[in-house]
């Protein structure tokens, strides 16, 4: 045996370890402080490390939740000095509110609408930008570009663009012998809404589908054209499975957007023709910071947030289903 | 596991002991050291420049301009604020002004939420409607707790009834703008129709001959009737049909309070508009999709060719129209009745908090009492055709030099009615609206739409 290793092989006298155990200090000898440290270290550093995140999370988000559950379960209103516990009584007025249960149907409506038009529109642009056509970051820049305005501005612009007598739209048309009153029946008025909306977040739907297209991989394209598949038959055996958890997921974004909306209701239509275009979002903003009923507004919160949980969990089955 | 944590516990002793801080002794020095900071964000005014808080409506887009000392960035209609600003700023040299906007439909929300939680700015600008529950909630102080020989040059019934609660007065008034039937004069003459309506019938034959299709698409493009009714310019319709109820005698509020929609005069004024839409054809269709101060727009395209507008609106519209083009005259109203008008009262308060600290109340009252000076309300009819809220002013020749502003002034002074406390009146306004919408653009029947509306209004009061 090496010298070198006649140490390591040597095994302590028998009985060594039971005559002389390794006393307090000495175990701190053997096991110095700093490894000590460094355990602890491992153990609080990375808590310390997201802690901030953590805290930020829940001061803007889940502070703000409960709060509002709380606060549905009182009368709070901004105009009187005195709040009172009330219970579920938000919650039955609210189940028996005409206006909230329109507000409802009309979210449906708006949300049904608006996502089936960008989705499939989205797809369109998307497949079409996909291709090596000229110009192609310019269109795709181009059809983002709505997506990056701010909702309000979107909507003046769009409300001056199809304001009756005087806005362009009906100017052009004028030559034609046609004027069209986009705001005046609840009917015309919801399309308009959603027609705004889609000028608006097409783009977004784009963006999210042109990502899942680029995930796919083109040999199955070659595969596909070297068999005879052409463009239709590619699109319904590899583009659209493939792409089913990209547009799960842009329909879950896009349908929370939806039910949360306020700004372009607000803004285009203001909720009229005599309340018939307004969607929970816009309820729930009037209750709470125009009417000042925020124990109330709070509760309209707490059904949207519901809704918005059980689409999430209904599309995240979905997705686990077509995974499978 | 015990015996780790003690061991632990004893490392972390022997760490102090040797002089080494621990983490958690960082920890609680930054605690400490933050908490030490925060504290020094308000310092006691015991000495030095007074500061005042300021929250302005957003609307009016003066802040910017007085915060960069720049009138360029200021719409010149608000340039009265900002000249009276100047000038009390450079004659008190010892009280600093800092600014914070709101929407105006949200500035009082602001404010309370701010009373709320201890911190609110110590004078606002409010709309009269709002100094009852503000003054209800002990958030603003009493003004009549100031010296001052001055109260009774104001307008007695605009201090009464838009500035007062419970006998104290909440808000210093400044000027006053009114409600009336704005024409495009040209149209009228076109028309053949030499002076401006003054019965409901004389406008509705009048609108007759105003309603064109100028641009042959089979639909009109030019009506002879406008007034904000719609949804998205709350709560202006309610303002605006205001006068048309009291001239027939009515009320849109009881003694308690309660807002009131289900009356005779309120059934009379909703056929009437459901007929000049219906019958008539001569109510322009946007009145009930428009937002507040479309009229601007809707004037100055011809669209409108006669409409309820409030005289605020006249700088931009003469601005479009020409002096010669636009006319401005009383409600029409029924044979036998007296026009009236609404009265929007421009109002400043002061928060009791800063009613609470000598040097602040000072400061404040020394700033409102320049807010509602006769030198104000000559800025404001300069700039703004602003009625004057004191006798004295109304007196002053510059409202001798202009016909229209001379008129504007006598006409709002005289006829000068604030919009009136209402319980839950955001609520209030959006029913009666709601009412208005479904009677005129659906043609729901009157008696049944506003009792069902009224009962609903009521719900909420419960």
């Amino acid at each position: 045996m090496p010298p070198s290793l006649q140490g390591l092989d040597a095994s302590p006298p028998p009985g060594a370890a039971t005559l002389a155990p390794p006393s307090p200090s000495a175990g701190r000898r053997a096991a110095p402080g700093a490894a000590r440290r460094t355990l602890t270290s491992d153990r609080v550093l990375p808590y310390l490390l997201v802690a901030p995140a953590v805290l930020l999370v829940f001061a803007l988000t889940v502070y703000p939740t409960v709060y509002v559950l709380v606060t549905s379960f009182t009368d709070w209103n901004l105009m009187r000095t005195v709040t009172r516990p009330v219970g579920f009584r938000n919650y039955v007025d609210l189940a028996g509110d005409e206006l909230a249960i329109r507000a409802l149907v009309n979210t449906a409506l708006f949300l049904v609408g608006s996502l089936a038009l960008i989705l499939v529109l989205g797809l369109a642009l998307a497949l079409a930008l996909n291709e090596p056509v000229r110009f192609r970051t310019f269109f795709r820049s181009t059809v983002v570009l709505p997506w990056a305005l701010t909702a309000v501005v979107v909507g003046v612009m769009w409300r001056w663009i199809l304001i009756p007598d005087i806005g362009i739209v009906n100017y052009m048309l004028a030559g034609l012998g046609i004027n069209i009153s986009f705001f005046l029946s609840p009917a015309a008025a919801m399309a308009t809404m959603i027609l705004v909306e889609v000028w608006r977040s097409t783009g977004y739907g784009m963006i999210l589908v042109l990502a899942g297209l680029q995930g796919i991989e083109p040999s199955l394209y070659e595969a596909a054209r070297i068999d005879g598949a052409g463009f239709w038959r590619a699109l319904r055996h590899i583009t659209l499975p493939l792409l089913v958890p990209t547009l799960l997921v842009a329909t879950i974004l896009l349908s929370i957007r939806s039910v949360n909306l306020i700004d372009i209701p607000l803004v285009v239509t203001g909720g009229g023709p005599a309340r018939m275009t307004e969607t929970l979002g816009l309820y729930m903003w009037k209750e709470s910071f125009s009417f000042y009923h925020i124990g109330y507004g709070s509760a309209v919160a707490i059904v949207m947030f519901a809704i918005n949980l059980v689409l999430t969990v209904l599309y995240i089955r979905s997705l686990s289903w077509s995974r499978r | 596991m015990g015996a780790e944590t003690r061991d632990r516990s004893a490392s972390r002793k022997r760490g102090r002991l040797a002089g080494q801080p621990s983490r958690r002794d960082v920890l609680k020095g930054a605690a400490t050291l933050g908490l030490a900071l925060g504290a020094r964000t308000a310092p006691a005014q015991s000495g030095g420049p007074v500061t005042l808080n300021l929250l302005l409506w957003e609307h009016w887009k003066v802040a910017e301009g007085l915060q960069k000392d720049d009138p360029t960035n200021v719409p010149k209609r608000r340039l009265w604020f900002y000249e009276t600003i100047k000038r009390f700023e450079a004659e008190h040299k010892d009280i600093k002004l800092q600014y914070q906007t709101a929407n105006w439909n949200v500035a009082t929300q602001t404010f309370i939420a701010a009373s709320q939680a201890g911190n609110p700015p110590d004078i606002v600008g409010a709309q009269s409607q709002d100094n009852q529950p503000l003054a209800n909630a002990g958030f603003v102080a009493d003004l009549g707790q100031f010296k001052y020989g001055e109260w009774d040059d104001f307008n007695q019934a605009v201090l009464r009834e838009a500035c007062s609660v419970g006998g104290k007065i909440v808000a210093m008034p400044v000027y006053l703008t009114s409600t009336g039937l704005g024409y495009n004069k040209a149209l009228l003459k076109q028309a053949g129709i030499t002076e401006p309506p003054k019965t409901w019938d004389d406008l509705i034959r009048a609108g007759k001959a105003l309603t064109k299709d100028t641009r042959g698409t089979g639909r009109p493009n030019q009506w002879g009737f406008g007034i904000e009714l719609s949804a998205a310019s709350t709560p202006n319709p309610v303002s605006f049909t205001m006068p048309m109820i009291r001239s027939l005698g009515g009320a849109i509020v009881d003694k308690d309070g309660k807002g009131l929609m289900d009356t005779p005069e309120h059934r009379k004024i909703a056929k009437l508009l459901a007929d000049m839409y219906h019958e008539h054809k001569i109510l322009a269709p946007e009145s009930l999709t428009m937002k507040a101060n479309d009229e601007v727009d809707l004037f100055g395209a011809k669209s409108w060719a006669t409409g309820i507008v409030i005289h605020a609106l006249l700088p931009p519209i003469l601005e479009k129209m020409g002096a010669d083009g636009f006319g401005f005259a009383p409600y029409p109203t029924y044979p036998g009745n007296e026009p009236r008008s609404y009265s929007e009262v421009y109002g400043f308060l002061m928060s009791s908090k800063a009613a609470k600290d000598p040097r602040k109340a000072a400061a404040a009252w020394e700033l409102l009492k320049e807010i509602g000076s006769t030198k104000t309300l000559l800025l404001a009819a300069k700039y703004q055709f602003g009625a004057p809220s004191r006798k004295s002013a109304l007196a002053d020749p510059v409202y001798k030099s202009d016909p229209l502003l001379g008129y504007l002034a006598n006409y709002t002074f005289k006829t000068a009615t604030p919009f009136p406390f209402i319980r839950e009146v955001s609520f209030y306004s959006e029913t009666f609206i709601e009412a208005l919408n479904l009677i005129v653009l659906q043609r729901q029947p009157v008696d049944e739409t506003l009792k069902r509306q009224q009962t609903r209004y009521e719900a909420r009061l419960r």
